[in-house]
């Protein structure tokens, strides 16, 4: 079996998880011609290829809530096809892409131009973020309406600050006619300076601009107040630090439509890995404390951050092979999440449950996407995940046209084995 | 491979020194109380070696020569096959050498690749008048076209062997060994 | 006869790597370097054929005399790369820049840069030994070595010696160098300035911060006041030049709360009237002069040091 293959297969012995109404068991699922076609125990096999699965688990597909696909403008580092080779490698069936491209995605050509490459690619479902403002330049709105309409599912400037907190109600209150969230970057410009390191002991010893947590959560503190007073829906793009979680605990305690999500990297690493100036571990919102790093683990045990991004960030080597505090933030992200979430359910940090709440529940919530339901004689959109599959990040595995990780060359564990969008094996990396 | 074995012990040094401070005094450019040259021992065996001629000399002459001391690290040719040496001891040397008669001494003359060294140390403390070579013991074995003006001992020592000067704390010589390398 | 003891060093990235051991043998190194400085003919021919490339992407006219100087006292060939920061961001990335670098076969480079770590990008990517003449606010080890070497000529040793550092602790990389090698060497470091300039997490450089200057003084060995960087854009750590004199600058008055002939430092250039008052940069307690003689001598030991353990290193 070959990616793009019309799918006859069964899978015997793999875990449901994550669909609607359909509680967690381990069973055999049959897909003919690209439908579901049967579920049961101990299906007996016919001339369809048998996937011995036991261990892994068959579920709707991974989500992604923050990704930049570099398409149109920058496509030596991405482009959408790529991206989405990235995307289905990894068990990805959808994957919204920042506006933060060359145009930026601020205008429905731009929108329907992605919608469009990314249908007749077929490879993942690619999913626009509207800008929220013109050119990201955080002045004037963006038309959310027409942008809406060419299937943008979410509207925010990518990792620019929105300055004017007035702008910032604006735009939610706007994009409720859409019914449309915001999501932010929050971040306090104007604290946070040129800070590139968390400000504290490791900033003072790398003798780098420090950026306080609180040029952090401050701003979370006013997205969510805007978001109250604008009875809008929020995103934060990407927490990092333990007042922030605080915050939004708050919010949703008080029943405010607020949803946040973090990288794996907040979860894995911290500034102290910032020792040798690693400028693969530069990101937007900055390596913090091992406190920080445990809040944060803990939100999203229980429920407080919602889905765990990628935060695919491609760049080529102008952009990373420079100074620490010139280089690009971002790493690419897509092909390593889910390992490095396997990681965390190893060293007992998650379960597994919460793994699948984060990478495909949570995240089609917040992108808009309507419950995953297995139902029979429905094309089959499926990914089927091996939480222990051992793999290296490298040249052979990567399909990244950038290679900007700090996981690179290392050995992983937990890939996807079998990826299928709309009845159409986009991904299948099996031993046959 | 053999052991150790002792050259010579202290009685014998002291007979080697006496002998080497008889070849000085023997001289002519030695003899003048009033222009005695100046001892320079290079660091670190030369330098006890200059102590004991000084003193023996003293004896003879009534006064004891001036002995300075020259660190040759900067100007070795093994520093890039040996490494870089980090606490060597220091010079200590008049900062002028111009106009003055020097007597260089050694403990084991051997390749003569020290003695060039020390030679173009020397040169970096001015323009002396002359300089002379002494050497407690010249062991043959010679890679460079130098000979010493007054020797101790002449004694073949056959390759692949060290001889090892060893002094007491009080900075006395106490005897030389011949080692196999290993 | 003993042959005395090796040190290996590859590169010199900052003090923060060395142990007490190695500052000390680059120290005492430096000590043989500085009697050659004294001499008439101040040259060894210990680097000849070393190529020695300065590449200063920062401003530092008198960093750069120094190492050059120390170089051409070692016999070493040495020739300077310039380059504005402007122009390496217009297109060239600093990779490029480090492999055009490499490409003229250089055995040490001396870099200088307004980026922490640019350094240490080079010696991670490019084969030759790297000295740090300044990155950023992280170190400035010939500069911190050379004080160090400044006060142990002074006071012997540093064993229990009191030393004040004041000034803008954040942005100083001449501090941080200065508060590795100090702690290593047993001193009992002081640090003080207005609160703006104590950045965070400075006690974990095992030193005692102060918000006010005058018990960072009290009883001090060495007083090394840090320069203030009035061209510093956006400079909002501080009121104006003079508030800061009178409240955190060291004047006679101040400088009588340290022990009697503590010496007085400073890593230049200095602003007269604001951290310094003139009567004490010029006054017989001041050593500031002395360090820039030093400064030589101990880079001179930092080159000869690198470049002898790289040469062995390519031996076959």
């Amino acid at each position: 079996m070959s990616a793009h293959d019309a799918g006859n297969f069964l899978i015997r012995g793999a875990s449901l998880r994550g669909w609607s109404g359909q509680p967690e068991r381990t069973c055999d699922v049959r897909v003919r011609a690209g439908a579901w076609d049967e579920i049961g125990d101990r299906l007996s096999a016919g001339d369809e290829t048998v996937l011995e699965a036991t261990g892994c688990w068959l579920t709707p597909g991974l989500v992604d809530c923050n990704a930049s696909a570099r398409e149109p403008g920058q496509e030596q580092d991405e482009d959408l096809a790529s991206l989405a080779r990235c995307a289905a490698a990894a068990g990805y069936v959808a994957v919204a892409v920042s506006p933060d491209t060359s145009p930026s995605n601020d205008d429905h050509a731009v929108t329907e131009l992605i919608v469009r490459r990314s249908r007749e690619q077929g490879i993942c479902e690619v999913l626009p973020i509207g800008a929220l403002t013109h050119r990201l330049q955080g002045t004037t709105l963006a038309p959310m309406g027409e942008m809406s309409e060419a299937g943008a599912v979410l509207f925010g400037d990518a990792d620019r600050p929105i300055t004017s907190s007035r702008l910032l109600r604006r735009a939610m209150e706007y994009a409720r006619s859409f019914d449309r969230g915001v999501v932010t970057q929050p971040i306090d410009a104007d604290l946070a300076a040129s800070g590139v390191v968390h400000e504290g002991n490791w900033s003072t010893r790398l003798g780098c601009k420090g950026f306080p947590a609180a040029a952090e959560h401050i701003a979370v503190a006013r997205d969510i107040a805007v978001c109250q007073l604008a009875q809008g829906r929020l995103h934060l793009a990407r927490l990092s630090a333990r007042r922030s979680v605080e915050h939004v605990a708050r919010a949703k305690r008080d029943g405010i439509a607020v949803t946040c999500a973090v990288t794996p990297w907040h979860l894995l690493y911290t500034h102290a890995d910032l020792a040798h100036y690693d400028v693969n571990l530069r990101f937007v919102a900055p390596l913090r404390s091992e406190d920080d790093r445990q809040a944060l683990l803990a939100g999203l045990r229980d429920g407080t951050i919602d889905a765990v991004c990628s935060d695919h960030q491609p760049w080529g080597l102008a952009e990373k092979e420079v100074e620490f505090d010139r280089a690009l933030p971002g790493a690419i992200g897509l092909q390593t999440t889910f390992a490095v979430l396997c990681r965390l359910v190893q060293q007992g940090d998650l379960d597994a449950a919460t793994v699948v709440r984060c990478l495909v529940t949570a995240p089609r919530q917040i992108v808009g996407l309507a419950p995953p339901v297995l139902q029979l004689g429905q094309p089959a959109t499926l990914a089927l995940l091996d939480p222990a599959a051992p793999w290296t990040f490298d040249a052979a595995t990567n399909r990244s046209k950038s290679r900007n990780s700090p996981l690179w060359g290392k050995v992983l564990h937990g890939n996807a084995r079998l990826t299928v969008l709309r009845g159409r094996v986009v991904h299948a990396d099996l031993p046959l | 491979m053999s052991e150790p074995s002792v050259l010579l012990d202290r009685a014998h040094l002291e007979q080697v020194l006496c002998h080497l401070a008889e070849e000085v005094l023997a001289q002519p450019w030695a003899c003048d109380p009033d222009d005695l040259p100046l001892l320079v021992g290079i660091r670190e065996g030369g330098v006890v070696v200059a102590e004991e001629l000084a003193r023996i000399l003293s004896l003879s002459l009534g006064k004891k020569p001036t002995v300075g001391a020259l660190d040759i690290t900067f100007y070795r040719d093994d520093t890039w096959l040996k490494g870089p040496r980090m606490t060597g001891g220091h010079t200590d040397l008049p900062a002028d050498l111009t106009g003055q008669r020097l007597l260089l001494v050694d403990d084991v003359l051997f390749t003569g690749r020290t003695v060039r060294a020390a030679l173009n140390a020397l040169v970096d403390f001015g323009r002396p008048r002359a300089v002379l070579l002494a050497a407690l013991i010249d062991r043959g074995g010679r890679e460079l076209p130098i000979q010493a003006d007054v020797v101790g001992l002449r004694v073949d020592v056959p390759a692949g062997h060290t001889l090892e000067v060893m002094c007491d704390d009080k900075g006395q010589l106490r005897a030389v060994l011949q080692v196999p390398n290993a | 006869m003993n042959q005395p003891p090796t040190l290996q060093l590859r590169h010199l990235l900052g003090l923060e790597t060395l142990d007490a051991q190695q500052i000390t043998a680059l120290l005492d190194l430096a000590g043989q370097m500085k009697a050659v400085n004294q001499r008439r003919i101040k040259k060894l021919p210990t680097l000849r054929g070393v190529t020695v490339l300065t590449f200063f992407v920062e401003n530092s006219t008198r960093t750069k005399m120094s190492f050059e100087l120390a170089a051409k006292r070692l016999s070493a060939d040495v020739m300077g790369f310039a380059a504005s920061t402007s122009s390496l961001s217009k297109g060239e990335t600093l990779l490029d820049t480090a492999r055009n670098l490499e490409a003229m076969a250089p055995d040490i480079v001396v870099i200088r840069h307004s980026s922490s770590g640019a350094p240490h990008f080079l010696a991670e990517r490019i084969g030759c030994g790297i000295v740090n003449a300044g990155d950023g606010a992280h170190e400035h080890p010939t500069q911190g070595l050379l004080d160090i070497f400044t006060m142990r000529e002074k006071l012997g040793t540093l064993q229990g010696k009191k030393v004040a550092i004041i000034g803008d602790l954040a942005h100083s990389r001449v501090a941080r160098s200065n508060l590795h090698g100090l702690h290593k060497l047993g001193a009992d470091v002081h640090v003080a300035g207005p609160a703006t300039m104590i950045p965070p997490g400075i006690e974990e450089l095992m030193c005692t911060a102060h918000t006010r200057v005058e018990p960072a003084i009290e009883g001090a060995d060495v007083v090394m006041m840090l320069r203030i960087q009035r061209e510093r854009q956006g400079n909002d750590l501080i009121p104006h030049a003079h508030e800061y004199h009178r409240f955190f600058g060291l004047d006679q008055q101040r400088l009588k709360l340290a022990k009697p002939g503590a010496l007085v430092m400073h890593p230049g250039p200095m602003n007269r009237g604001v951290e310094i008052a003139p009567e004490v940069a010029d006054g017989a307690q001041s050593v500031i002069l002395q360090q820039v003689e030093n400064g030589v001598a101990v880079r001179m030991a930092v080159l000869y040091a690198v470049a002898v353990t790289r040469g062995l290193e390519e031996k076959p």
